[in-house]
């Protein structure tokens, strides 16, 4: 019983249901896998269902689908690296080996009190090569720093675990020895607050009792250092609006950061 | 009012190793291998019995009982979808992973879309996180590809396969 093989059909609806990880490491089965891992079926359920908007908010990927290219290859366009959308205030991909949504609020799409580009000898905005924006905000000499972002949860992926994180670096950092303030609120409700540091490591410092054990940032494969704001929990079943700020006002004048933005993205299961 | 006596109205369905099994037009409906038996001109369904000689009793009589649970649990209430799931999880609890399987081939057989997508979630649940050999195991497939292409595999699909330990 049973010796007969599964068609291959069957084979790509039971895929399907796996993750896009999963179908790539069982296309190794056999060949009718690897044939059904190849699939349009497959791919098709692993794409979000508005990818074809998503590309027509960016402009470098505009025209990609001009090309009929199969699902597969659109899931790898869009977790190969993020595509930059809506007039650059922010990006998209996918977590390539879950599908799972993620973006990026560009520092432009930030609120940064003082850096409207009226103050440049407070913020001016720049180009960093590294940056996958064309802008980045770069603080000049502020007391008070001061930004806030919000971003929507009816984009993410529904039933998943995100977390929101500042993505920054420091570039002759200046006055920025004081724990700075994350807070997060979800639609008003749930709010959190904590203290961190932005310096990625504390060596040479003297710790006092206030410092020890505050979070801090980790460098990113991008190069950039990021700190993890808050975790939160998308049902899907509620459009929540997730309002995140960072405040600094301790100490007198600072300078030296630069911001890329702040990225929501599912935090790794664990 | 006096009800005329009705016609034979059920479908006999002959498994490989069993007695007929009767079902209603409903249940036999969502079988598209049935139903395309059905649609035949030569069917008279008072005295046809449909042999199905890839699929035994016990087979035949889950995917009765899955569709007539399903078909008779419609509502949206909550209630109701607690005791789908309940009746789901025992309907899965009951099979190994031989019968489950096999139950995917007689279902895949008969082509009913509703058992197919249910036992093609469990299988998938089955196999999520797995290695390559796992699942050949599982469906007991060999490895029908040489040394240099799975090589290829592995190399195309790197990303899949960090942090995978290799079988």
């Amino acid at each position: 019983m049973g010796c007969e093989s599964l068609p291959e059909g069957c084979i790509a609806t039971i895929l399907s249901r796996t993750t896009p990880r999963d179908t790539c490491i069982l296309s190794l089965v056999s060949r009718t896998f690897y044939s059904a891992s190849q699939s349009d079926a497959v791919w098709a359920s692993f794409l979000p269902s508005d990818y074809i908007s998503i590309f027509s908010r960016s402009v470098s990927h505009s025209s990609f689908l001009a090309s009929s290219p199969s699902n597969k290859s659109i899931y790898l366009a869009l977790s190969h690296r993020p595509i930059i959308i809506d007039h650059a205030t922010m990006s998209f991909h996918l977590e390539r080996k879950s599908g799972k949504r993620c973006y990026m609020l560009a520092a432009r799409a930030l609120t940064i009190i003082w850096g409207d580009g009226n103050t440049p000898h407070y913020w001016k905005w720049t180009t960093l090569p590294d940056s996958r924006f064309p802008e980045v905000a770069q603080l000049v000499n502020v007391c008070w720093l001061e930004i806030h972002g919000v971003i929507n949860t009816s984009p993410l992926t529904p039933n998943t675990h995100y977390a929101a994180y500042f993505v920054f670096k420091m570039i002759d950092p200046e006055g920025l020895r004081y724990p700075v303030r994350l807070s997060v609120d979800i639609s008003f409700r749930q709010s959190t607050v904590k203290e961190v540091y932005l310096y990625p490591n504390l060596d040479g410092w003297h710790v006092d009792n206030r410092m020890r054990g505050l979070q801090l940032p980790n460098v990113r494969s991008d190069g950039w250092l990021e700190i993890e704001m808050r975790e939160f929990f998308n049902s899907g079943l509620v459009d929540d609006e997730v309002h995140m700020s960072i405040t600094g006002t301790e100490g007198s004048w600072k300078r030296g950061l630069v911001i890329e933005g702040i990225e929501v993205r599912p935090k790794e299961a664990n | 009012m006096a009800k005329t006596p009705e016609p034979k109205r059920t479908i006999s369905l002959k498994p490989c190793d069993g007695d007929v099994i009767e079902v209603s037009p409903m249940i036999a409906k969502q079988m598209q291998t049935i139903q395309s038996f059905i649609e035949d001109d030569s069917f008279i369904a008072t005295t046809t019995i449909i042999p199905l000689p890839n699929v035994t009793a016990f087979q035949l009589s889950k995917i009765i009982d899955y569709l007539n649970y399903h078909s008779n649990s419609k509502a949206v209430a909550d209630n109701v979808k607690e005791s789908t799931k309940k009746f789901d999880e025992e309907f899965l609890k009951e099979l190994e992973h031989d019968k489950l399987k096999e139950l995917l081939h007689a279902a895949n057989y008969l082509n009913v879309k509703e058992v197919l997508d249910f036992l093609c979630q469990a299988v998938a649940d089955l196999i999520q996180d797995k290695s390559v050999k796992f699942v050949r195991k599982f469906f007991g497939v060999v490895n029908d590809y040489s040394v240099e292409e799975e090589e290829d595999i592995r190399r195309t699909h790197a990303w899949a396969f960090e942090g995978v330990e290799e079988d």
